[in-house]
């Protein structure tokens, strides 16, 4: 109730006459609005996984442009798809389990030089919501995480004819049996063009009947697997005939066909409406107004659906810069404990940790349960998540337990010699500037106090050992610790 | 104390940083939480199979006595009662407490219980009360985590509470707290206690910061109420039974009897979750399950005090004016063999008892009692089979879902089963 009440308020128009063009148009410094560390971390926060505190000034000092541009200049390189693997911190991993590719991904997250080629492929995660049916096809999963990668910063058509010929998928959403002969002619299993459709790009209600479904499902038909992880093309499986889809003819061309119909799926303007509401509400606001969209799907379609060129737009607008996008939305799981650990620099030892707790808080990464993702925003926040946040948080700074976090070699490096330089030092690379001055009051005086009563702080390493770890946890269970 | 040490560091804290209006006794709070009155659950799963013909006691049967020559119930007035003029078992006297329930009309006793091709392994036949299917696969989800996923429409974030000292496999697939201990188990902030000298005030500090009004963003508002809520629960949760205030002895000290008192606690609290989930155990009695006559011995014992303190905590409902409200399943994975084995103890058998108690019930005896015309020796080998005379399990879950939870219970079950008049 609370929180349908919420987004109704935050759908409520702002006031001002709107101006997609001035909104979208990139942002450009000046002495009263400059490009500093607030932009810079809020870049990294929505564009990555948080920026880690040693490199700001070089992207202060690198500007809007360059910063963004740098974002966007992803390589190839993929993550190991197939047996035993190293991680970072010296932990083993199984490509061939889902806890195993989490791992390596989470290893990526965390280590990555190219954030947003990471970020983008946990959205695209979510949004094509893989899940598994068996044991066997969780050693599917590295390769549909490499798919995302991959993809995710191309041509939409590219990603989407990659995601429909994964393995991965083409288990999860049944199109392997898609045209399974039975009495010797094909049979149809919609499921996957349904989907398509409806989740991966017109949206529900997109304008696309039933008889569309049907239709695009025959040019999906003899998609299939051959081996379990590998897509093979089966001809006798293929309903043969021209195909009518969403008014456009299809012509019988076997297994072309699926890139006419993608081609077809993109040319209808509900996709890019759909496609572009979501990432902004994902990256940007949860209540971008109808001219901003219809202004920045068309540049999306007038670049063929390139989605580097819609995040180019995105991450350097007036809007994203703007307090309508500054902590504005609430830190999925991966995004609060990634975070917390690039901020606090701290070496993590445990995978496992990491896991738990994250499923604690609510996301199991590809182990989605039905095909429509995560809802974002508030829908992450309840008394079970709050607590494994916290919790979290306590993991991660304690001793003996997730990770190495050593705050005397922070405070030697910095140093910092004052209590409040400390208290302000840790809640500004955590992000949570925007606290009131009251809660600041009560990081202050927490320093001095113990559970046996008032002790005042001193900068021994002992002293700096037990309350540094305190004060970072309690900063993370802080409210706005979980606002992006 | 705890309580008195963490007041005293909250206020220091609050007036230190100029916080005026924290309310510092959180157990106050709880007055100020909105009432959630409504239909609650509270399911007790008897671990180990408990015995079936030693409570409901077929005493017209001298096969019954030919199979248990040690252990069975003697047929007198001081080891039996009389369940009514038409039933003919009689209620073994330990089992007064049901029986006081049954005679009030608060007790639906559900006769034959089971589930298909009965397997007498521990694992395999609480599978089948935890996924609620016939033959559940690997990974299927609890049947509580598919009604709290697929069915519950209501706004609780906390819905259920696992409340047993070991986690059940009914909630599988849905995020469900645990209070797994005498502390607060999953559903608590965590603190380093073993280099700290600041768990208190660390607490303390986060539930002060967190009841600072927010204003700048809805996301923020939001995410600050339920912080500062959640604050709340957590000590309703640590506080339930310490506080709590039961208008009636709870007579037993078992496992479950804090547990029962905690849940006590939060009902009359209103804490916003509605199924309560508990194990007891454990009722394996492979050896000396009764003395001689029936009615001494460890279930004897077991049984006298389960009964004893479930009918404790309805009257104790009742008289906190809360009666309507609550429902109790009791059940085991299965109940044990016709005849006793070599040690005075019975095996592994299938089907048996449920209960489900309560004002809300319709009391009564429902299903039909095993025909012990079907006995075949050796004894110590023979159970009820499932046939048509048997109560599929998957009927007791899908009259409480449809009668007590209001939902489909198809949605839980995969199919519809026949309810029993039981609610």
């Amino acid at each position: 109730m609370q929180q349908q009440q919420y987004q109704a308020q935050a759908t409520k128009a702002v006031g001002i006459a709107p101006d997609p063009y001035r909104d979208l148009a990139p942002f450009v410094p000046s002495a009263s609005n400059p490009w500093d560390e607030t932009k810079v971390m809020h870049l990294m926060r929505r564009a990555g996984f948080g920026a880690r505190p040693e490199d700001v000034p070089s992207m202060v000092k690198a500007g809007m442009q360059g910063t963004v541009n740098a974002l966007l200049n992803v390589s190839s390189r993929t993550i190991v798809d197939s047996g035993q693997v190293r991680l970072s911190n010296g932990e083993a991993a199984d490509t061939t389990y889902r806890y195993g590719s989490r791992a390596q991904w989470v290893d990526e997250m965390l280590i990555t030089t190219e954030p947003l080629k990471e970020k983008m492929a946990l959205f695209w995660s979510d949004h094509f919501s893989v899940g598994t049916k068996d044991r066997a096809h969780e050693a599917l999963l590295v390769r549909h995480i490499n798919v995302l990668r991959l993809h995710g910063l191309g041509r939409m058509s590219d990603l989407l004819i990659a995601v429909t010929k994964d393995p991965a998928m083409l288990w999860w959403l049944d199109n392997n049996v898609n045209g399974k002969p039975e009495n010797g002619a094909p049979k149809i299993n919609e499921n996957y063009g349904r989907e398509l459709l409806e989740l991966f790009t017109m949206g529900v209600h997109g304008g696309y009947q039933q008889q569309d479904v049907r239709e695009a499902a025959k040019c999906l038909s003899g998609w299939s697997t051959g081996a379990i992880n590998a897509f093979t093309y089966k001809p006798a499986w293929h309903v043969i005939g021209d195909k009518t889809v969403l008014g456009r003819t299809i012509y019988n061309n076997g297994q072309r066909e699926v890139y006419d119909l993608i081609d077809t799926i993109l040319g209808h303007p509900s996709t890019a409406r759909f496609l572009v509401t979501k990432i902004w509400k994902y990256f940007v606001s949860e209540d971008p107004y109808p001219q901003l969209i219809d202004v920045l799907a068309n540049t999306w379609r007038t670049s063929g659906y390139d989605i580097r060129v819609l995040m180019n737009t995105i991450l350097k607008s007036n809007y994203f810069y703007s307090d309508r996008a500054i902590k504005k939305l609430v830190k999925n799981p991966y995004e609060f404990a990634m975070q917390a650990i690039r901020a606090t620099n701290a070496p993590w030892r445990y995978y496992r940790y990491i896991d738990t707790r994250i499923v604690s808080m609510g996301y199991r990464l590809m182990e989605y349960k039905d095909p429509s993702g995560y809802d974002d925003g508030v829908a992450w926040i309840d008394e079970m998540s709050l607590i494994a946040r916290a919790n979290y948080g306590n993991d991660l700074t304690r001793k003996n337990g997730m990770s190495l976090f050593d705050p005397n070699r922070e405070i030697q490096r910095l140093n910092i010699t004052t209590v409040k330089a400390l208290v302000d030092h840790y809640v500004r690379i955590l992000g949570v500037d925007d606290i009131p001055p009251s809660v600041r009051n009560i990081l202050y005086l927490f320093m001095d106090l113990t559970d046996s009563g008032p002790q005042p702080f001193t900068f021994t390493p002992t002293k700096i050992d037990e309350k540094v770890r305190g004060l970072v946890h309690l900063i993370l269970s802080l409210p706005e610790a979980s606002i992006n | 104390m705890t309580h008195s040490r963490r007041d005293f560091l909250i206020s220091g804290l609050a007036s230190g940083a100029a916080i005026p209006t924290l309310n510092r006794s959180l157990w106050s709070h709880a007055a100020s939480m909105a009432p959630s009155a409504g239909r609650k659950l509270i399911i007790i799963q008897v671990d180990g199979g408990w015995d079936y013909f030693n409570q409901i006691v077929p005493v017209y049967s001298p096969t019954y006595y030919s199979a248990r020559p040690n252990v069975a119930v003697d047929n007198t007035s001081s080891a039996t009662l009389p369940i009514s003029s038409k039933v003919p078992e009689k209620w073994a006297s330990f089992a007064s407490a049901w029986r006081d329930l049954y005679d009030r009309g608060d007790l639906a006793v559900i006769n034959n219980v089971g589930h298909p091709e009965p397997d007498q392994s521990h694992f395999e036949s609480q599978t089948r009360w935890y996924t609620g299917k016939a033959k559940p696969n690997d990974g299927d989800d609890g049947w509580l985590g598919r009604y709290l996923t697929q069915a519950y429409t209501g706004t609780s974030s906390i819905p259920a509470i696992d409340a047993s000292a070991t986690a059940t496999g009914a909630f599988d697939g849905a995020r469900v707290p645990v209070i797994g201990s005498t502390t607060t188990g999953r559903f608590g902030f965590e603190t380093d206690y073993y280099t700290s000298g600041d768990n208190l005030v660390e607490v303390a500090a986060m539930e002060i910061a967190a009841s600072v009004k927010r204003t700048t963003s809805e996301s923020l508002a939001y995410t600050s109420d339920v912080m500062s809520r959640t604050f709340r629960l957590v000590q309703l949760l640590q506080n339930a039974a310490q506080y709590y205030q039961p208008k009636v002895q709870y007579p037993y000290n078992i496992d479950i009897t804090p547990y029962l008192y905690r849940i006590a606690g939060l009902l009359t609290q209103n804490f916003p979750s509605h199924v309560y989930y508990l194990r007891t155990g454990a009722y394996d009695h492979h050896t000396y399950l009764a003395g001689k006559g029936g009615t001494t011995g460890q279930f004897a014992d077991a049984i006298r005090a389960l009964s004893g303190n479930i009918k404790a905590f309805l009257d104790d409902m009742k008289l906190q004016g809360r009666g309507q409200e609550v429902v109790v399943l009791v059940f085991s994975e299965f109940s044990r063999r016709f005849g006793e084995n070599g040690s005075q103890g019975l095996d592994h058998g299938h089907g048996g008892v449920a209960y489900v108690a309560g004002e809300p019930v319709i009391g009564g005896y429902y299903g039909k009692y095993p025909d012990l015309a079907k006995v075949t020796t050796p004894y110590e080998e023979w159970f009820p089979d499932f046939d048509k005379d048997s109560t599929d399990f998957r009927r007791v879950y899908a009259s409480i879902l449809e009668k007590w939870l209001g939902v489909s219970s198809s949605i839980v079950l995969g199919s519809q089963f026949a309810t029993l008049p039981i609610l």
